[in-house]
Formats: structure tokens, sequence, C-alpha cells
């Protein structure tokens, strides 16, 4: 399988916190990659460093062979690594459908054709009734596919999910591990999903990464990982 | 010449103490609030007149007005704090700038109709006097003022570091949810804050208003050097407060020292550009 | 662009929009007492002057308090050319707009390329103008310091000069139609998403492939170089300028508060907030004048705080609201 992302060593303090140490994980063409650990592991950092919010000390991330390291965020975007944020960020005084075209912008210039690919992936996360609603108004699990939809239209090959579970309904939660899973099948999108839910990871993922303390401390199918007795040791008994 | 330059230097460096005072009350509420009360000069306006009105009609000496000038000032922060400022807090500039304009208007304005835009002053003899040191002249009032704000800042700093309620005001400042959780009234502390800002302005607008004259308007031209020291040194920075205020006093007194005034502001502008360029958020501040 | 799309109210309903405009052009046909046309030429410049405020502080978030540093370069740069080297304020008033986008890209570059965050461009605005009137008031050689310089009269279009308020009245009309309209213009493209974008939240915008900092530069030069030609107009019309008329904190103030009264995010609402604002303040002025002025000013001020706490949007809301209102109600309809 053609490996779109690598990440290869890298490390990043703040101050005296050590938040990544040589962590390295790759994802392939249309793989779901699941990222997991407890509290403070690295996980966001980690795709912050990606994402080039953060510039790590040492380490490469290779997109498609290239160095993404100094580059700003929005050049990441540009290149098709997406992202949600864990505590949703939308924009507030924006509309639902703002708030898409914003994101489908990036690959139209013309407003019109903007707001119909908008419209359209708004009906595909279920948000088509939500459309004049200001974006500051939503429910949680509205946001969460709000912020989902917004990633979508900016027809990104990589998507990374921080936490696009945490605070949804077990109902909500189910309808969107469906839909991430319809995502990528119909449009060939590769994900690197972060979460809390273990389960749910377990359940989509086609391989995990586990985090402890900015290093990776596990990788394989999900089953293994479930069985993996220093994960079990980390998560302290939680239920797998 | 020499002798010039040194009286120049003199002259900056207590024109530099009295605007500190200034910026020192914005960075407190900066700190603590992230907000940049932009009516503060209307503030120290309005204690001058208290002062004014102490010492006119109870004969009260300004100097030992402080107290009593600080204590209303204090009320009437807690008050302002808890009516315009607390609402407002959580959200970005563009909406929080109609209260300040709209305060700034309502002071100058009361103040007009109550009192006149008539120029005020109060004589205290001593304070036009000067201590002589070989040949530089040191103006008692603007050495008074000079020292006590530098008291006011060491005081405020020692308040800060070693009592309860000051460590509360910092860690609010540093990381408001985590202080939050350790069961700090955050609400308390940040009207506290405030109240205390403007404690500080009234003690201030003592030891100011024997050497200013006062009238409605005088707190713009405190504003105005305030943003300019905050620019120079840095926003939420003490150090820098100190730094700024000392650059533009110096600058200040060098245009009046210098033959040509016009290449004093000139290079004045120069460096403000340059700062701005190479360090932009003030020689001592903290980037975000 | 937030609760309702006006444009679709108003693409439906065009006809309330031109006639009024229509109407507007022909006032001078009318036998206006000469105080009132000023009162009409200092509103649509300051509705003017509102709506490119607006396009940097309202649309991008990025608060401007010294505005008035560019609209003192555009004044003072076409007057001192004109006045000491004959040269038509036509030319004159576009290098004035050069030299006030060159001021504002300076600043800009330096307050948005490092990532500065917080109040300091706001900070760096106001020291700007406060520190550029200082500056021209120190010059008095070149620049006739405090007493200001005077505009030489020729009275002679060539020169951008009329003998009649009304043709003044007629070039800030058009100034100022042309600025509502590049606002409303901006507001529906990419540009004005982006602006709005980064106005909510700057890391959510880079994060969707922003270049905020880019933007930002060219939404603030954009609003630079508009505001510079409104001060090239003060100077025509005024045929003299001082600092402080032109660099001034008031006059800076004045812009800010005012363009957020009408609501400083939709094209029309800085307009709106002038023609509520300016025509009352300039009234009470003449009517009452002196001590007794102050008393509207410090009710204004009351109305600025109330404003400020209970109608974040500006008056531009309540009409926003009300569309968005009528839209709901007609989406009902359409479903029952």
């Amino acid at each position: 399988m053609n490996q779109i992302l690598k990440v290869e060593g890298v490390t990043k303090r703040f101050g005296g916190i050590r938040a990544l140490y040589r962590v390295s994980l790759h994802v392939g063409e249309k793989e779901i990659l699941g990222l997991i650990g407890p509290n403070g592991s690295g996980k966001t950092t980690l795709i912050n460093v990606i994402t080039g919010v953060y510039e790590p000390k040492e380490g490469e991330v290779l997109y498609n062979g290239e160095n993404l390291v100094g580059l700003p965020p929005h050049q990441i975007a540009m290149k098709g690594i997406v992202r949600t944020f864990q505590l949703t960020r939308p924009f507030g005084n924006l509309s639902v459908i703002d708030n898409v075209i914003v994101g489908s912008l990036l690959k139209s210039d013309d407003i019109v054709e903007a707001r119909e690919k908008s419209i359209e992936t708004l009906e595909m996360v279920g948000l088509g009734d939500y459309v004049h609603v200001l974006s500051k108004d939503l429910t949680t699990g509205n946001r969460k596919r709000l912020e989902l939809a917004r990633a979508l239209t900016m027809e990104p090959s990589l998507m990374l999910l921080d936490e696009s579970l945490a605070g949804l309904t077990l109902a909500e939660m189910r309808e969107n591990l469906t839909l991430l899973k319809k995502i990528r099948s119909e449009r060939g999108i590769s994900m690197i999903v972060v979460e809390h839910v273990v389960k749910a990871v377990m359940d989509v993922s086609d391989r995990i990464v586990v985090l402890d303390a900015g290093e990776k401390i596990a990788e394989g199918d999900p089953r293994s990982i479930a069985k993996n007795e220093k994960v079990i040791e980390v998560y302290l008994g939680k239920a797998m | 010449m020499s002798v010039n330059l040194l009286q120049g230097l003199v002259n900056g460096i207590l024109a530099g103490g009295i605007y500190m005072t200034i910026a020192v009350g914005i960075n407190l509420i900066y700190g603590v609030m992230h907000i940049v009360n932009y009516a503060h000069g209307e503030v120290l306006m309005v204690g001058m007149y208290i002062a004014y009105w102490l010492f006119t009609l109870a004969g009260v000496n300004p100097y030992l007005a402080i107290p009593i000038v600080a204590a209303i000032l204090f009320v009437f922060g807690v008050l302002l704090h808890k009516s315009v400022i607390e609402p407002v807090l959580d959200l970005p500039l563009q909406r929080q700038i109609l209260i300040f304009i709209g305060l700034i208007h309502v002071f100058q304005n009361s103040v007009m109709i109550l009192w006149s835009p008539n120029y005020r002053s109060i004589g205290i003899p001593i304070t036009r006097e000067s201590i002589r040191i070989s040949f530089i002249r040191i103006p008692i009032g603007r050495l008074l003022a000079l020292i006590i704000a530098l008291a006011s800042a060491l005081a405020l700093h020692y308040f800060l570091k070693n009592t309860k309620i000051g460590k509360f005001i910092v860690a609010t400042s540093q990381d408001p949810e985590a202080s939050s959780a350790l069961g700090i009234d955050i609400r308390k502390t940040r009207t506290l804050t405030f109240a205390l800002s403007l404690a500080l302005t009234g003690i201030a607008a003592c030891t100011l208003s024997p050497i200013y004259f006062i009238f409605p308007y005088t707190g713009t031209g405190f504003n105005i050097f305030a943003f300019i020291i905050i620019t120079l040194g840095g926003l939420g920075s003490y150090t820098g407060a100190i730094v700024g205020s000392i650059i533009v006093g110096l600058i200040e007194s060098l245009v009046c020292l210098l033959s040509d005034a016009s290449i004093a502001t000139a290079v004045a502008f120069l460096v403000f550009i340059l700062i701005l360029l190479f360090r932009p958020s003030g020689i001592m501040g903290r980037r975000e | 662009m937030s609760k309702a799309d006006p444009r679709d109210y108003l693409t439906r309903n065009r006809y309330l929009f031109y006639i009024p405009i229509v109407i507007l052009f022909f006032i001078p046909l009318l036998p206006i007492p000469i105080y009132v046309m000023h009162v009409l030429v200092l509103s649509l410049l300051f509705a003017y002057l509102c709506t490119s405020w607006a396009l940097i502080s309202g649309f991008a978030g990025q608060v401007s308090l010294g505005h008035t540093c560019f609209y003192g370069i555009g004044a003072y740069t076409t007057t001192l050319l004109f006045h000491y080297y004959g040269l038509t304020p036509w030319i004159g008033g576009i290098i004035g707009i050069a030299f006030s986008a060159i001021f504002a890209f300076i600043l800009g570059y330096a307050c948005f390329r490092f990532k500065v965050r917080g109040p300091y461009f706001t900070f760096a605005t106001l020291a700007s103008t406060v520190i550029l009137e200082g500056l021209f008031v120190s010059q008095s050689q070149i620049t006739g310091g405090e007493l200001g310089i005077e505009m030489p009269y020729i009275g002679s279009p060539l020169y951008f000069q009329f003998t009649e308020k009304t043709h003044y009245y007629l070039v800030i009309l058009v100034l100022w139609l042309c600025v509502l309209f590049l606002s409303r213009r901006i507001q529906n493209t990419k540009f004005g998403y982006y602006l709005f974008a980064i106005r909510e939240d700057e890391d959510a915008a880079e994060a969707c492939g922003i270049n905020t900092t880019k933007y930002k530069i060219f939404a603030l030069v954009l609003s630079a170089a508009l505001t510079g030609f409104g001060g090239v107009f003060h100077s025509q019309y005024y045929l003299y300028i001082t600092p402080s008329a032109v660099y001034g904190l008031d006059r800076s103030f004045q812009i800010s508060s005012t363009a957020l009264v009408g609501g400083s995010n939709v094209w029309f609402g800085p307009s709106l907030g002038s023609f509520l604002i300016n025509p009352i303040v300039e009234w009470t002025r003449a009517t009452y004048g002196g001590t007794i002025y102050t008393l509207p000013l410090m009710i204004y001020g009351l109305l600025m705080i109330l404003i400020g706490r209970f109608l974040p949007e500006g008056i531009s809301g309540i009409i926003q609201r009300l569309i968005s209102y009528k839209r709901e109600k007609d989406t009902q309809k359409g479903r029952s």
C-alpha cells in the first residue's frame, strides 16, 4: 500500500515538558489509523505538529515524500491534509452553510460553486436542515458534524480527526462512525482518528497506534492491541 | 552643553515616572483580564478633579488626600466593573470598543457639564520649588510624583508576590481555569484587580494634581502617552512599562532640549517604526 | 453574511435600493440651505470613512483605533505637494493614496507577519496617528505646525476645487456609493468570506487553508488607501488642514464608534450609523453650541455603552434580525 504520510522520529518539547519523543508512524492510502492513549499522551500535539501548528525539535513529517516541517498550517491544508479540532471551532457568527463555504473556497474560487458543494456535503453529514442556523447555536453533536463537513469540502487526501466523537450520545457516535467509513469508501480519504472512546476506535480503524507520555508504546491491528499488555496497563483496566 | 544634557536626562526620568503610573495600571488590568482599559486616562482625570475639590472645598492637601481618592476610585472601580466591564470581558475587542469610547464620552462630558471646561489648578507652593544638585534643577512636585509612583509600583509588586490575594491575582492572570479549579473566585479576583488598578490611578491623580492643569480633556494626553509606552515597552510586561516610560520621557525632554525639535520628533517616529518592525510585541513584550 | 442574506432580499426588492440612490443625485437641484448641504457632505464623508474602516476592523476583526493616520497622510500629501510644487491634487491625491497604502503595508507587515496577537495592532494604529500628529506639528517649517496649512484657492475642477458645495456633494456621493458597492461585493466573495473567517477564529481559518497574514495585510492596505483618499477629499473641501483635524484621536474615535454603532460586520452598517448620528450631532452643535452641546454628547456616550452591551451587531443587527425572521417565516410557510 502506498504510504501517503510518514512521521519519523518526531520530538516536541514545551519548556521542560517532553510532549512527544521520537514518535514514528505511517498512514497508507485509504487507510484509517486509530491513535489512542491516555490524557496528555501527546495525541493532539502530534496532530498540531503534522499540521504545522508546532514545529518539532527533531524528526520529519513526510507527505507523499515531501517534508512538511516548517510549513505554515494554511499551506499544509492546501496540500491536502486537513484537521478537525478537539474543542470545536466553528466560525461562530457565521451560519452553518457559510462555515462550510469557507472550507470549500480552498478548492473553488467561485462562491456559487462553493455553495453548491457545501450544501451537498451538509446533506451528507446530516446537517441539511440546519443550513441557515448560526453555527454558535448548534449542539455539540452538530458542531462536530459541522467540523467534519468543513473539513470534507476542502477535498483532502488525509483527515486528522481530533476526538470527533467526544460529547456525543451513543446513537450519534454510531452514526458518525458509519459516516467515517462511508467517507473512506466513497471519497478514498485516509484518516487518523484520535479518540478516547476506545471501543469506537477499534471498530473503525484498520490499524492502531498507542501513545503514552509522548512515546509510541504499541502499534498493530485492533485485535492484537486489545490484547497488548502494555496497552492494558496504560489504560488501567478501562473496558476494551 | 553637558549640563543641559544632564538636566534633560533628569527631566526625562521624572517625566517617565509619571507616565509609568498609567502604564502600570493598564498593564495590571491587561495581565489579569486581557482587556485594555482605553478610558484609563479619563479615570485619572476624574481622580484629579476629586483631589481638586477636596483641596478647594475642604482644604485637604492632595498628598494627604491619597487614601481618600484611592478609596473613592476603588469603589468606583467595583461599580464600573460589575456594570459594564464584566459582561464584555470574554468578547473580541470589536465588541468591547464601544463601551470604552462611550465611557470616555461620558466621563469627559459629565465633568464638563458639572464643572465647566475651565482649567483649574491646585497651588501648593512647595511643589513649585526645586532641589538643586550642582547645576541640575529637580522640581519637587515632579520628584514627589516619581517617588510615589515608584513606591506604589513596589507596593504593588510586594502585594502581588507576598499576600494571599495578590497571589490569587497572579494565578488568575496566568491560568484562569486552573485557578478556578483550585477554588479561587475568578469573578471577585477580576473585580478586585480592576478596582485596584483604578485605586492606583487615584494615587497618581493626587500626585499629578499640583503639577498639571485640571480640565476635562487632560486624560487624553495621558492616555496617549500610556499607549505609546505600551507599544514600545510591550503589553503585560512591568519592566517593559518602566523601560518604555523612561524612553518616552527622555525623548520628550530631549525634544524640549534640542534647538531643533523637528528632528527629535522625526527620530522618535523612526525609532517607533523600527521597533514595530523588529520587535513588534514591544521591547519586552510577550509574544502570545 | 451571518444570520440572513440581505442580498437575496434586496435582489428581489431592487426598487428599494435604486430609487433612493437616484433621488440622492437630484438633491442638489433642490433649494437647500448651504449648511444642510454641508451636513450632507459630512455625513457622506463619514459614511465613506466608516465603511472603509469596517473592511479591516469589522470584516477582518482587526480593530484600528488610529485610522486617521491614513487620513492625515492623504490630506497632507495632497496639500503639501500642491502648496510647494503646484501639483494638481488629482495626482497629488493618487500619491497620497500610495503613501497611505505603503504605510499600511509597513504597519500590517509588522503587526501581522509575526503573528503578534492581542491588541498590538490596535495600539500600533493608535500610536501611529498620535506620533504622526506630533511629527507634523513639530515640522512646522514645512507643515505649518499646529496652526496648519492652507490650500491656495484656485476654484478650478482641474485642481480638485469646486466653487459650489453641491459639486463636492456629488463627488463624495459617488465615492461613497463606490465604497458601498465594493464592501457589498467583498462580502459576497472569497475575499470577504476569508476575512470573516479570520475575524471569527484565526487558527481555524489557518486550518482551512487561509493565509491569514496575507489577507489581513491586504484588507488593511485596501482600507488605508480608501481612507487616505478620504483625507484627500478633506483637504480639498476645507482647503485648510491642521494636524489635530486630520490625525486627531477625536476623529479616529468618531469613525470607529460611528461604524460600530451602525454595525461593522455588514456592508450597510457603517453608513447607517453615519446617517443616523452625524446629522443629529451637527444639528445639536448648530442649534446649541457651547457647553450645552456636551449634554447630547454625554447621552451619545451612554447610548454607545448600551449598544455595546446589548446590541453587539449595532443597529444594523436589528435590521438583519428582521430579515432573517421574515426569511424563517417564509421558509415555514413554504414547508406547510
